[in-house]
C-alpha cells in the first residue's frame, strides 16, 4: 500500500493490520514501553541488590538535594557534585524537584524511557526514506539491543546517554523539514551539557552531507557553536589523552563496539552503496572514545558508547541495498544479543549480590537523616535524594567532621575505593580514640567518628 | 501567500478531526458507561442477595483464610491482624482477577451483540473490567469497616491509593484487552487464566507478607506488577512507608507495555471475530 505523507512524499507502508515486524502505532508504542520495563526493571533489581555502580547517581541525587535546598552554589564544592558541575547541563535544574517528590525509581523509568523513544524515531525515518515496514521496525530493535545503550541505563544514571535517542529525533525532525521540533531537539540537548557538544558537531556534520538537510546541518553546527561560547566561553571538545599503546581493556571494548555492527554490516556489504558517511561519523564516536584514553571511557558501559547506537542506526537506515536483506541477520543476531546480555546480566547481576544485603540495609537505618555519611558509591543512592553523602575517597583531600558516620561493605568494591583507602578507614574504625561502632555483622562495619579527621596520606 | 492559506486550511482541518474523534470519544464512554451498569444489573438481578454477594465473597474467603493462616498456622503479621492484612490485599487482588477473568469472556459471550450493531469491540472489555470496579468499591467497604472494627490506624498516606489503582485498572485493562481477543480465537484461554491467575495469586504478597524473607526473594515478588501494587496499596494504609518504592516505578512502565500491547494485539485479531464466531 502506497500512503502519502504531509510535505507529499510517497511512503511505503504494511498492507497488515500490525503484527511483530510491521508494527502498527500502538504496537510500536508498546515496543518502547516494552524495553522500558525491561531496562527500568533491571536498574531496580541491580539498584536494591546493591549491584548498581551508583557514582553518578550519588552525585546526581547530591546535585539535586542542593538544588532544592537553594545551595547550588555549592555544586562546585561538593565532593559527589563537582564533575555534574563542571558538565553545565541545565536537565538537573528539572529533575531536581521531580526526583525529591518522585524517588530514584523515575531517575531509571524516565532513562529507560526516554532511551526506548529513540527508536520510533528510527522507524519513522526509516518509513520517511522508505523503507518496509520490517526493516525499519528490525533496525529500531536493533538500536534498542545494543549493548552499550542498554549498559549505560542499568549500571548507573547517565542523563548523557539521553543524547542519542535525542540525536534520532534531531535528525528526524531535521528530514521533516520541522524548524519547531528540530529546535526543540537542539534545546534540550544543550541541556544534557557539554559533554554532548561534541556529539552535535558530529550530527550538524552529518546532516550537512545529507541530501536535502543541508541548512539543519548548518544550523546545528552554528547553535552549537554559539551556544556554548556565549553561555560557557568555548565549546570544549574532548581531548585527546591516548598513551599510544592498546591496554586489553581498550581490546575488548573495540571488540564489544565493533562486533555487532560488524556482524551486520558484513550482511549488508556486497554493494558499494551500503558505505555512507554515517558509518565515518559511527567510527569518529568510536575513536574518539579511544582517544580519550580514560578507562571510564573505554567502557561499553558508559554514555559516550550508547551514542554508537544511534549513529550506527543511522548509518543502517542510510544503507541502500538494505531492503530485504537485514530481516534474517538482524533477527539472529538480535537473538544473540538478547541470549549473551541474558547471560551477562546474570553472571553481573545475581551471581555477585553482596550476601549482606540486609545487614547493609539495617546499619543504614541506623544513620539519622540529619548526619553526614561516608560510604561506597553503591550504598549512598540508597539515602535519597541528599546533601549528606560523601564518598569514600574524600578520606585523602578533605577534614571530616566529628560525629560523620562511616558505612564500609570492604568485601564488595565500587569501584572507586581502592583497597588503601579501604584499609585506612578499616584502620580508624578499629581506633577506639576516633571513632565509635555502631553497628558490626556480616562484614557490614557502621561507625561514627569521635573526632575530626584530616586528610590522610596513603602513599605509606 | 499560497502557503499560508494551505497551512491555515491544514490547520483547519487538523481541528475538525479532533473534534470529530472528541465528539466519538464521547460516544464511547457512554457506550461502556452503559454496558458496564447493565453488567453489574444482569450479574445479581435474579440472586437474592443481590449486591450482597459483592461483600460476602471477599467476607467468607477473608474469614476462612484468616482461621487457617491466623488460628491454625499462627501467622504472624503484627501489629495488623491477619484478617486485615488479608482483606488489604485480597480486595486488591480481587479487582484485578476477577477484571481478568471477566474480560475473557466478554467479547465471544456477546457474539449476538456482535452481529447486530458496529461499535468498537474494545468497549466490551473495557466495560466488564469496569463493571468489577463497581464490585471492587463495595468489597473496599468491607475493608474500612474492618479497620474500624479492629481499630487499626490508617496513615494519610492512604491518599496515594487512587493513584495506585489507576495503575492497576490500566494494567488490569491490557491483560483484559489481551485475553478478550486471543479467548474468541482459542477457547481454551479461560481454562488457562484461571490457572494462572491461582499461581499469580501465590506469587504475589496476598496472604503473606514480604519483609521477613530473604533479600533476593523479596526482589523477585516485587518483579509482578501486581505484587508490587498490592505490596504498595498494603504500605501506604498501613504502614506510612515503602520498602521498595522504585518497584511502583518497574510496574508503571510494565503497565505502560500491557496496556498498549493489549489494545495493539486487540486491534490486530479485531478484523478476526466476525469470522470466527
Amino acid at each position: 500500500m502506497i500512503s502519502t505523507l504531509h510535505d507529499g512524499t510517497a511512503t511505503t507502508r504494511g498492507s497488515g493490520q500490525g503484527s511483530l515486524l510491521q508494527p502498527d502505532r500502538f504496537a510500536r508504542w508498546a515496543w518502547v514501553w516494552a524495553y522500558g520495563a525491561v531496562v527500568t526493571t533491571l536498574a531496580a533489581v541491580r539498584y536494591s541488590l546493591y549491584v548498581v555502580h551508583g557514582y553518578s547517581l550519588s552525585g546526581y541525587l547530591a546535585a539535586f538535594s542542593l538544588i532544592t535546598h537553594g545551595q547550588s552554589k555549592d555544586l562546585l564544592t561538593n565532593p559527589l557534585t563537582r564533575a555534574i558541575a563542571s558538565n553545565h547541563s541545565w536537565i538537573i535544574w528539572v529533575l531536581a524537584p521531580l526526583t525529591s517528590v518522585l524517588g530514584v525509581g523515575f531517575l531509571f523509568f524516565l532513562s529507560a524511557l526516554v532511551v526506548g523513544s529513540g527508536a520510533l524515531a528510527v522507524y519513522r525515518i526509516g518509513q520517511l526514506w522508505q523503507l518496509e515496514p520490517r526493516t525499519s521496525a528490525v533496525i529500531s530493535s536493533l538500536y534498542l539491543l545494543y549493548p552499550s545503550l542498554i549498559a549505560a541505563n542499568i549500571y548507573d544514571f547517565h542523563p548523557g546517554v539521553w543524547a542519542a535517542p535525542l540525536l534520532l529525533w534531531l535528525v528526524w525532525f531535521a528530514l521533516k523539514k520541522s524548524w519547531w521540533g528540530f529546535g526543540i531537539m537542539l534545546v534540550l540537548m544543550t541541556g544534557l551539557g557539554i559533554s554532548v557538544a561534541g556529539a552535535l558537531v558530529l550530527t550538524g556534520i552529518g546532516l550537512l552531507l545529507s541530501k536535502k538537510s543541508g541548512w539543519f546541518g548548518a544550523a546545528d553546527l552554528t547553535f552549537t557553536v554559539l551556544y556554548w561560547s556565549l553561555a560557557h566561553g568555548g565549546l570544549i571538545l574532548p581531548h585527546w589523552a591516548w598513551a599510544g599503546r592498546l591496554s586489553l581493556r581498550t581490546v575488548l571494548y573495540l571488540i564489544w563496539a565493533l562486533l555487532p555492527p560488524s556482524v551486520a554490516a558484513g550482511a549488508l556489504f556486497r554493494r558499494r552503496s551500503a558505505l555512507n558517511h554515517w558509518w565515518l561519523l559511527a567510527g569518529g564516536v568510536l575513536a574518539w572514545n579511544i582517544a580519550r584514553g580514560s578507562v571510564a571511557d573505554t567502557s561499553p558501559f558508559t554514555d559516550h558508547s550508547a551514542l554508537l547506537a544511534a549513529f550506527g542506526a543511522m548509518a543502517l537506515l542510510s544503507c541502500d541495498s538494505i531492503t530485504g536483506r537485514l530481516g534474517k541477520w538482524a533477527l539472529l543476531w538480535s537473538s544473540g544479543w538478547v541470549v549473551l546480555m541474558g547471560a551477562y546480566l546474570y553472571h553481573s547481576t545475581w551471581r555477585p549480590r553482596p550476601a549482606n544485603g540486609a545487614e547493609i540495609a539495617a546499619a543504614l537505618s541506623l544513620v539519622p537523616k540529619s548526619s553526614l555519611l561516608v560510604s561506597q558509591s553503591y550504598i549512598l543512592p540508597h539515602r535519597g535524594v541528599t546533601v549528606r553523602n560523601w564518598p569514600t575517597t574524600v578520606i585523602t583531600s578533605r577534614t571530616i567532621p566529628n560525629h560523620t558516620y562511616v558505612l564500609l561493605n570492604p568485601e564488595i568494591s565500587d569501584g572507586y575505593s581502592t583497597s588503601p583507602i579501604l584499609t585506612a578507614w578499616l584502620n580508624i574504625a578499629k581506633s577506639p580514640g576516633k571513632s565509635h561502632i555502631r553497628y558490626h555483622a556480616a562484614g557490614v562495619w557502621l561507625f561514627q567518628l569521635t573526632r575530626p579527621l584530616p586528610p590522610q596520606s596513603l602513599g605509606g | 501567500m499560497q502557503n499560508a492559506s494551505t497551512s491555515t486550511i491544514r490547520r483547519w482541518e487538523w481541528w475538525t478531526r479532533l473534534a470529530k474523534r472528541l465528539q466519538g470519544a464521547g460516544l464511547w464512554v457512554e457506550l461502556t458507561r452503559n454496558l458496564a451498569s447493565r453488567d453489574v444489573e444482569t450479574r445479581y438481578k435474579h440472586s437474592l442477595l443481590g449486591l450482597y454477594w459483592a461483600i460476602i465473597n471477599p467476607l467468607v474467603t477473608a474469614a476462612i483464610f484468616g482461621f487457617v493462616f491466623g488460628v491454625i498456622f499462627h501467622v504472624s503479621t503484627k501489629p495488623i491482624p491477619y484478617v486485615v492484612f488479608y482483606l488489604g490485599g485480597l480486595t486488591f487482588w480481587n479487582f484485578f482477577a476477577n477484571g481478568v477473568m471477566s474480560a475473557v469472556g466478554s467479547v465471544s459471550g456477546n457474539a449476538a451483540l456482535l452481529a447486530k450493531i458496529y461499535f468498537p469491540r474494545i468497549v466490551l472489555p473495557t466495560a466488564a473490567v469496569l463493571a468489577r470496579f463497581i464490585d471492587f468499591l463495595f468489597s473496599l467497604g468491607v475493608l474500612v469497616v474492618f479497620i474500624l472494627l479492629y481499630r487499626v490506624p490508617v496513615h494519610w498516606t492512604s491518599l496515594w491509593i487512587p493513584g495506585i489503582l489507576m495503575i492497576q485498572m490500566f494494567f488490569t485493562l491490557g491483560i483484559g484487552y489481551m485475553v478478550a481477543a486471543l479467548n474468541v480465537l482459542y477457547r481454551d484461554v479461560t481454562q488457562l487464566m484461571g490457572l494462572l491467575l491461582m499461581v499469580w495469586l501465590y506469587f504475589s504478597p496476598v496472604m503473606y507478607r514480604l519483609s521477613g524473607h530473604p533479600q533476593s526473594l523479596q526482589i523477585i515478588l516485587l518483579i509482578n506488577p501486581v505484587g508490587a501494587m498490592i505490596e504498595l496499596e498494603r504500605n501506604v494504609i498501613f504502614t506510612g512507608h515503602v520498602l521498595h518504592p522504585e518497584y511502583l516505578w518497574v510496574a508503571i512502565a510494565w503497565t505502560g507495555f500491557v496496556f498498549l500491547g493489549g489494545i495493539a494485539l486487540f486491534k490486530r485479531v479485531e478484523p478476526l471475530f466476525a469470522e470466527v464466531m
